[in-house]
């Protein structure tokens, strides 16, 4: 009997290095259980918003209620923009790794498409986040 | 002027011409998500880093879209994505067609700050809009229709460079939009370059004719560069930035597109 050979998976190094770069704002991969608070997640994000001084950005328990509710709903965009995110990884782990076909380009551009979208979301949500911020006492 | 689709015979030398073109796209279009990606070290904020990781994955879309044209010619396509995935910072040219521009060694140098990221796909990008968006309507139908869905991304990408822009210079301020303006042209330079060099005169292209004559490029380098200044000024402008007076193209930074630079 021939024993069974196991391709070893091609890697992509660049594309991981690529989540690196997100990870300083907290991106998570699909598959990782979420511990981070909206206070911790609020932290690693609010350069978004810092036009002077990242300093002078109230922390999350500062914040008031109806911008603690829209930086809520801007940190979960984000988070479900990283769940997609992570799925277009592994659409292009499996073009690398079984081949280029249309059904694997088609099924990538799906989750791509909704990751743009978030992104998309995610971006509004960051200028609903800005306006109520400026228009704060605390801004 | 006469067309092609899917499964139609096509004669050698446009076959030949065809199969050139498109792998210079795709190759060109992954190797330059690879160096968008590479980019991510400059983003500032965190909806750069996210709106720039969205420009990464369209890119690569658009190869595997071409890619996927180019298996039904018999291509082997796998072998030209696992060569740029495995050699990101120096492919292998036997194997794949990356144009200069997209070449790490020729890419890095203009860049060391994220508005370069953000002037890129503001003043080079109209240069990719105007180049691919003649193959809308070239004669290979199946190439024509890939290309529309990539037109429309890459006006995506023009906004992007827009609103990057903007934001940086309502972060930076006055000394941003000074910054940026100073580096302006290293990128102009390079969008003038990027549609080839004039279709007449003792610097023509020696392919352009062929290409023309089957109507697989559809527009003259002359009306591609009409287009391009059009639009760059107009994005220029939506940023309050001046366009350069007496850029001179760098067509090094293209080579590669044509069938006579690639053998």
């Amino acid at each position: 009997m021939r024993p069974v050979v196991t391709q070893e998976k091609i890697k992509n190094p660049l594309l991981e290095s690529n989540l690196d770069r997100l990870a300083r704002y907290g991106f998570r991969q699909a598959n990782v259980a979420e511990t981070d608070t909206a206070a911790t997640d609020w932290a690693r994000l609010k350069g978004d918003f810092a036009r002077a001084d990242e300093a002078a950005v109230p922390e999350f328990d500062q914040l008031p209620p109806a911008v603690q509710e829209a930086a809520l709903h801007y940190i979960a965009l984000k988070r479900e923009a990283d769940t997609l995110l992570s799925t277009c990884e592994t659409a292009h782990g499996e073009i690398l790794n079984q081949g280029l076909s249309v059904p694997r380009v088609e099924d990538y551009a799906v989750v791509r498409d909704a990751y743009e979208d978030k992104v998309e979301e995610f971006g509004a949500a960051r200028a609903a986040v800005a306006g109520l911020l400026d228009q704060s006492p605390a801004a | 002027m006469k067309t092609y689709d899917k499964g139609d015979v096509l004669p050698d030398d446009y076959r030949t011409a065809l199969i050139n073109l498109m792998c210079f796209q795709a190759d060109s279009e992954y190797a330059g998500g690879q160096r968008v990606a590479e980019n991510m070290q400059y983003a500032p904020r965190p909806e750069e880093a996210y709106r720039l990781s969205k420009k990464v994955m369209e890119e690569f879309g658009h190869a595997y879209y071409v890619w996927n044209l180019l298996a039904d010619l018999g291509i082997d396509v796998d072998a030209r994505l696992q060569e740029l995935v495995m050699h990101p910072d120096n492919p292998d040219k036997a194997k794949v067609n990356v144009i200069n521009g997209f070449r790490k060694q020729n890419w890095a140098p203009l860049f060391d700050h994220w508005h370069d990221v953000a002037l890129f796909s503001t003043v080079v990008t109209p240069a990719a809009v105007a180049f691919l968006g003649q193959y809308r309507e070239c004669s290979y139908l199946p190439w024509a229709k890939v290309n529309t869905r990539i037109h429309k991304e890459e006006m995506g990408h023009l906004a992007f460079g827009v609103w990057a822009s903007k934001r940086s210079m309502e972060f930076g301020g006055e000394a941003a939009r000074e910054d940026m303006q100073g580096r302006v042209a290293k990128f102009m330079r390079v969008g003038l370059g990027f549609y080839g060099r004039p279709s007449t005169g003792d610097k023509k292209s020696e392919m352009f004719d062929i290409y023309y004559e089957y109507g697989i490029k559809v527009k003259k380098p002359e009306e591609l560069q009409a287009e391009y200044l059009e639009l760059l000024e107009d994005r220029l402008g939506q940023v309050g930035l001046e366009m350069p007076q007496g850029i001179e193209p760098d067509y090094d930074m293209r080579v590669g597109y044509e069938l006579d630079a690639a053998e």
